[in-house]
């Protein structure tokens, strides 16, 4: 009977069980230690009482919630259809009135979809930032983790054929700072995103494919949705290491570029994330992408490679070599 | 709208009619209360806000594998704790922390009601100002992950014995065990700390 007696304080047990402890609570045997050891056990459970008040969610968490169900389960299963009318199910012929009330009914329908779109697409636009800016959290401390321990971020070897942007993905897996199969480097919606199941390769799946087809789709998703430094080169032509100088003007990663290499096409609005050395990221609209003569996706000689000097950035995408 | 209308009858509309607003309504009616039991279970808002809107889309996604005659609660609660689990896994912060060896309700009753006996003053009583809240809760969070998980359910989110077993996929002696365990190793960390606390008081 003891056993029930924390699970009776905290209403758990089953009414059966409940009964029995009233029951033993009114017996004079034994109800004298077991009123003791209730007391005791309130007490002891007293402090928990201080945290059990519910905080309030966070502002809108119903409505992102379902905007990103919405998102996820894509048009073919959401909107759901209502539950059809018993009219309809009873396959009732149409009337004069109830054409009118279909009138209406669109008519309401139409209103409030004029309200309603907005709001939801806000929430969903809304809720694949918080998303997409997490990720980029995560990407970050990743990276930031990587130089510290070894003095530089990822660099591609300076030839062969894994020499390539996306390799700082597998090198981050190797190094256990990035999980493959998280999708921290997919962005909602991205063709990765919509193939699902998207893990990045480790660099022995990598060795091993080479020379096979595989190798090339490999090569291309690696660096999941992300584009990355593709370092510089020196006056002698060697490809120089990513090393952390905390500028918080030189991109390390950035969405990866589109088939042009001229903006991204990951999110349809046009901005695009750059996450710098420094380890801040900023969202840009494509409009101010390439300021100042300091193309994104090309180093200054206009190609997709390698900068030219230190300050060049060039990122590139999963498959670009420097 | 749906206010009468129990769980169970919102999931079958939801499955059967395919009726988006008992959808709504389910994720309205436990967007406080889940997202507070996943905030007590990861101790962190952001990762119990992310893991609310994956529970909810395997709720979307498995609706049709939900059993005519179960409790909508404990099914939903049995997957927001499969993927907060997930959520910690891919976070790495899931804590392996051995299980106190101490097996059996009656025993794990005993120790604490002894323990108890012999302090003279409880934890709460010493336990003065607002910040003993957030001491309660640090104390919580510390406990084995097993241990808080099983706490929570039942103390913080009221689930019966059972129930909680049904969510923790563990017998209900386990779940009676792990909460005198979880009550026993509370009472010892406020035995060392309450003192402190009521020195800043």
């Amino acid at each position: 009977m003891r056993e029930h007696l924390v699970g009776y304080l905290f209403d758990s047990l089953d009414e059966a069980e409940a009964r029995e402890v009233e029951a033993a609570l009114a017996d004079k045997l034994q109800s004298d230690a077991m009123r003791r050891d209730l007391e005791l056990l309130k007490r002891a459970v007293a402090p928990l009482a201080r945290d059990r008040a519910s905080l309030p969610a966070p502002a809108g968490l119903a409505s992102r919630t379902l905007a990103f169900v919405a998102a996820q389960t894509g048009p073919e299963t959401l909107p759901l259809r209502r539950p059809m009318t018993p009219a309809r199910e009873a396959g009732a012929p149409a009337s004069g009135r109830a054409w009118l009330d279909r009138l209406l009914m669109a008519a309401s329908a139409l209103a409030a979809c004029i309200l309603v779109v907005p709001l939801v697409y806000d929430a969903i636009t809304e809720s694949r930032a918080r998303r997409v800016e997490r990720n980029l959290q995560r990407v970050a401390g990743a990276l930031h983790g990587y130089g510290e321990s070894q003095r530089v971020y990822p660099t591609p070897p300076d030839g062969g054929p894994l020499s390539r942007a996306g390799l700082y993905a597998p090198t981050l897996v190797s190094d256990h700072r990035l999980l493959a199969d998280d999708g921290t480097l997919v962005v909602p919606d991205s063709d990765l995103a919509r193939r699902g199941s998207f893990r990045i390769p480790t660099i022995e799946e990598l060795e091993a494919a080479q020379g096979t087809p595989r190798f090339d789709e490999l090569i291309r998703i690696m660096g999941g949705d992300f584009g990355y430094t593709l370092s510089h080169r020196c006056a002698e032509g060697r490809l120089q290491p990513n090393e952390n100088l905390r500028r918080a003007t030189h991109p390390l990663l950035a969405d990866a570029p589109a088939e042009c290499c001229e903006k991204s096409d990951n999110h349809p609005d046009g901005f695009h994330y750059i996450l710098f050395e420094d380890g801040h990221f900023e969202r840009r609209h494509v409009d101010f992408l390439h300021q100042e003569g300091d193309h994104l996706y090309r180093n200054r000689e206009g190609k997709v490679a390698a900068g030219i000097d230190p300050d060049d950035t060039v990122i590139g995408g999963s498959h670009h070599q420097p | 709208m749906a206010g009468g209308v129990s769980d169970e009858e919102l999931l079958r509309r939801c499955r059967v009619d395919e009726d988006s607003a008992a959808f709504e309504s389910l994720v309205h009616r436990y967007e406080v209360e889940l997202f507070n039991y996943l905030r007590r279970y990861l101790g962190n808002a952001e990762m119990a806000e992310d893991v609310f809107q994956a529970t909810f889309l395997q709720v979307h996604l498995k609706r049709e594998q939900f059993e005519e005659g179960r409790r909508f609660r404990p099914w939903l609660y049995t997957i927001a704790t499969n993927q907060a689990i997930d959520a910690q896994r891919r976070n790495k912060r899931h804590r392996m922390v051995s299980l106190d060896s101490r097996t059996g309700g009656e025993n794990d009753v005993g120790a604490l009601v002894e323990m108890l006996a012999g302090n003279g003053q409880t934890a709460d009583e010493k336990m003065q100002d607002a910040e003993a809240c957030d001491w309660v809760r640090s104390a919580v969070d510390a406990l084995p992950e097993p241990l808080r998980a099983t706490l929570v359910l039942v103390y913080h989110q009221g689930l019966k014995y059972r129930e909680a077993a049904d969510v923790l996929g563990i017998p209900v002696g386990t779940v009676k065990s792990r909460l005198h365990s979880a009550l026993l190793k509370l009472n010892e960390s406020w035995q060392q700390a309450g003192p402190r606390v009521a020195e800043t008081d």
